[in-house]
Formats: C-alpha cells, sequence, structure tokens
C-alpha cells in the first residue's frame, strides 16, 4: 500500500488542477477551432464537388464510348440500304478521332492539379478522403527535413534559401504539425535579410507566442540594435 | 451553433459545444501539468477538441467521457512535446520553454504565490518519467480513477498502479528532499 501524500504537498497538486485557461484564452481557442473546421468544410465540399463532377463526366464519356463501339457490331446491313458514306459517318466511326473526343472532354485530373505550385499540399488534400487524419509519422518526417533544410539555409546565412524551403513546406503542409515552427523561421529568415522592415511584426509574433522554445532566438534575430 | 454540428451522438453524450465549456479548463490543466506552457498548452487543446470533433461520433458511451478527453489530451500532449523536442535539436538547446508572469489578478500578491506554486510543482513533475509524470497527473491532479487512467491510456490497470506507486515515491522524496535544502 502506498503512503498517505502530505498535507503540503497535496496542496501543491491542488493548485496544479486549479490552473484555468488565461481570461479570454478560451474564447481565443474557440474561434480558431472554428476558422480551422470552417477550413477543412471548404476543402471537403470543393474535393466532394470536384469528385463527382468529374465521376458524372467520366460516366458520360463511358456511356458514350460505349455505344460508339458497339455500332460496328451490328450485323451488316444490305449493301444497298447503307447510306452513301458521308464524312459524319466517318468521323463517327474513326477511332483516333473518338479519341480526340475522349481527350477534349476529359476535364482537368487531379494530377494537373496537384502539380499546381502554389497549391500542391491543398489539392493533393483535397483528393484525398483522408484529409482529416492526424499527420502519418512519414509526414511529420517529411515536415521536419524542410524545417531543417530551412534552418541549415539560415546557418549558412542564406536567407533566401531557407524561404524558399519554408514556402515548399507551407505548399505542401499548410496546416502541418510544424506550421508555428514554420512562421516562426519565417520571420527569422525575413529578419536576416530585413530586419528594419520586419522587426516589428516579427516581434509581435513573437509577444503572441509568448513562452514557446524559439521565441528567445526569435527575438535575438530580429531585435534591433539602434 | 454551426460548429457543433454533425458532433452529437445518439447516445446521450453531450454535444461538442457542451463539452468544451465543460473540460476545456481543466484539460488545458492537465495539459500544462504534463509539461507545455501556456502558449503550447493552448494550441495543444485546440488540436485535442480537433481530435474530439472528428471522433465524438465513434464514442459510444461505453466508457467514460472524461477519461476518453484526457486520454486524447495525453496523446496531443505527446506530440506537442516530441514538437518541442525537435525544435531544441534544430536550434539551440538552450532554449526552453519560459512561463510568462502569473496573470493579472484582483490579488497580485496571491496571483504571485499561485504561479510560484505552479512553478515548483512543474519542476517536480518533471523529475518523472513521461509515463510516470502521465499516470500521475492524472490521477492525484485531475482526479480520474485508476480504472479511468487505464482506459484513457489503454493500459492494464495493474501497470497504472504500479506507475503510480513509483511515481508517488519519487514525488515524496523529491518533495522531501526540497524541503529540507529551504529549511537549512
Amino acid at each position: 500500500m502506498t503512503e498517505p501524500l502530505e498535507p503540503s504537498l497535496e496542496k501543491l497538486l491542488r493548485s496544479g488542477g486549479s490552473e484555468r485557461l488565461r481570461p479570454g484564452a478560451k474564447a481565443k481557442v474557440r474561434a480558431k477551432i472554428q476558422r480551422h473546421l470552417l477550413r477543412l468544410r471548404v476543402l471537403i465540399g470543393g474535393s466532394v464537388a470536384v469528385a463527382l463532377f468529374t465521376l458524372v463526366l467520366l460516366l458520360a464519356l463511358f456511356s458514350r464510348t460505349e455505344s460508339q463501339e458497339a455500332q460496328p457490331l451490328e450485323p451488316p446491313r444490305a449493301p444497298a440500304a447503307l447510306p452513301a458514306p458521308s464524312s459524319d459517318a466517318g468521323t463517327a466511326f474513326a477511332p483516333q478521332e473518338v479519341g480526340e473526343e475522349v481527350q477534349s472532354a476529359t476535364p482537368p485530373s487531379p494530377p494537373n492539379l496537384r502539380r499546381d505550385p502554389k497549391a500542391p499540399g491543398r489539392a493533393a488534400a483535397a483528393a484525398d478522403p483522408a484529409v482529416e487524419s492526424p499527420p502519418r509519422r512519414s509526414t511529420l518526417a517529411e515536415e521536419v527535413a524542410l524545417l531543417a533544410r530551412a534552418r541549415k539555409a539560415l546557418e549558412g546565412k542564406d536567407p533566401t534559401a531557407a524561404l524558399e524551403a519554408l514556402e515548399d513546406h507551407r505548399a505542401r503542409f499548410p496546416d502541418g504539425v510544424m506550421r508555428l515552427e514554420r512562421e516562426a523561421t519565417t520571420w527569422m529568415a525575413r529578419c536576416a535579410l530585413d530586419r528594419r522592415a520586419h522587426a516589428p511584426e516579427a516581434l509581435q509574433f513573437a509577444e503572441t507566442h509568448e513562452g514557446m522554445p524559439w521565441v528567445a532566438r526569435l527575438r535575438a534575430i530580429c531585435t534591433l540594435t539602434n | 451553433m454551426e460548429w457543433a454540428e454533425n458532433a452529437t451522438s445518439p447516445r446521450e453524450v453531450p454535444s461538442f459545444e457542451v463539452i468544451y465549456e465543460d473540460y476545456a479548463d481543466f484539460l488545458y490543466a492537465a495539459l500544462r501539468r504534463l509539461g507545455l506552457s501556456p502558449t503550447g498548452a493552448e494550441d495543444a487543446l485546440q488540436d485535442v477538441f480537433l481530435v474530439v470533433h472528428r471522433r465524438l461520433h465513434t464514442f459510444e458511451g461505453r466508457g467514460s467521457l472524461r477519461s476518453w478527453l484526457y486520454g486524447v489530451a495525453v496523446r496531443v500532449a505527446r506530440d506537442h512535446g516530441r514538437r518541442r523536442k525537435i525544435w531544441a535539436r534544430f536550434f539551440s538547446s538552450e532554449e526552453t520553454e519560459v512561463d510568462p508572469a502569473a496573470p493579472a489578478s484582483s490579488d497580485p500578491q496571491r496571483a504571485l504565490e499561485a504561479a510560484e506554486d505552479l512553478r515548483r510543482l512543474d519542476q517536480i513533475l518533471g523529475r518523472l518519467p513521461a509515463a510516470q509524470r502521465e499516470v500521475f497527473v492524472l490521477i492525484e491532479i485531475s482526479g480520474l480513477s485508476a480504472p479511468e487512467v487505464a482506459q484513457a491510456l489503454e493500459l492494464n490497470l495493474n501497470t497504472v498502479y504500479s506507475r503510480l506507486r513509483l511515481a508517488r515515491q519519487e514525488i515524496h522524496a523529491v518533495f522531501r528532499r526540497e524541503q529540507e535544502t529551504g529549511n537549512d
């Protein structure tokens, strides 16, 4: 049997359970959750719409192609009954032209969306039904690798390269686990490029995230010395 | 509210909004005692409730809602702890999370004492291995029962008791040492 806790220790433990969110923080966190859920809804709604649209088009195309392919299999009529060859009939049976029609009728496919350099992450997420799943380990490793690249560039006095890596991260993982660290590193890189221009906003960012492990470094890089 | 739609289960599980109102502060306190800074705990709390929103329909009321929520909180806290370690590895190791000053209160002296108590408590809890700390915080600070903790952390009940015993021994030892050095 374990010994009972000392009264002064018990009091200390009670104080640990009585800590509450800072004034206003409850509403702030609630607002953040609402924003996040709204973004997810838009993303999911958009992807469902695109998927339905694609499905309908593919079905329409498939049924059309099938009916076109079925026609030559019909038993040949008596030659006299055949109409004179016309340009219309020619195109209707020309396989390569059907192929061309298929191509032109196909809507922009998800892979093209994925290649959009502006929003590859979002497009990939939109096409992925598991968009709400928590990040997998490999995703976290990818995030970490991108941030490591940024850090290396910053340490190598190449803030532009750091910003490029951070932009890669932003595009691929807009709501990634390391998003806050990405933003902090972005301010560091900007300050390294032009401290005077970015210091006020960067320091504001540091202030709103007081207590995070990178705040001291951000301040050190962005604080104006004179 | 719109954000609470689709989040209620047919088995009389409270709505998402009610859960947020009832549990946000308690889960925040648990996240803090699990080692997160005030800002980090707020960030983690957001993640906790995103998971809750996503998974609430899968909670069928078979166990305690409270233990389910704390289980989510512990897992999120682990993730955030990992993030913090990754960050510390990237950048200089001397950077540690610093708690901001005590919040403003009508009684500044009392607020300062409360902040000092919390700092001391977190220092003591910081001596525990993570697995023991989780069990200790949930039972001794958040007030869950051992079976609830076993459910929350998906642990064997005996393991919970064993971790609790070890944690209490360590906490006692640290607390006594601290008092002895304080009395010297």
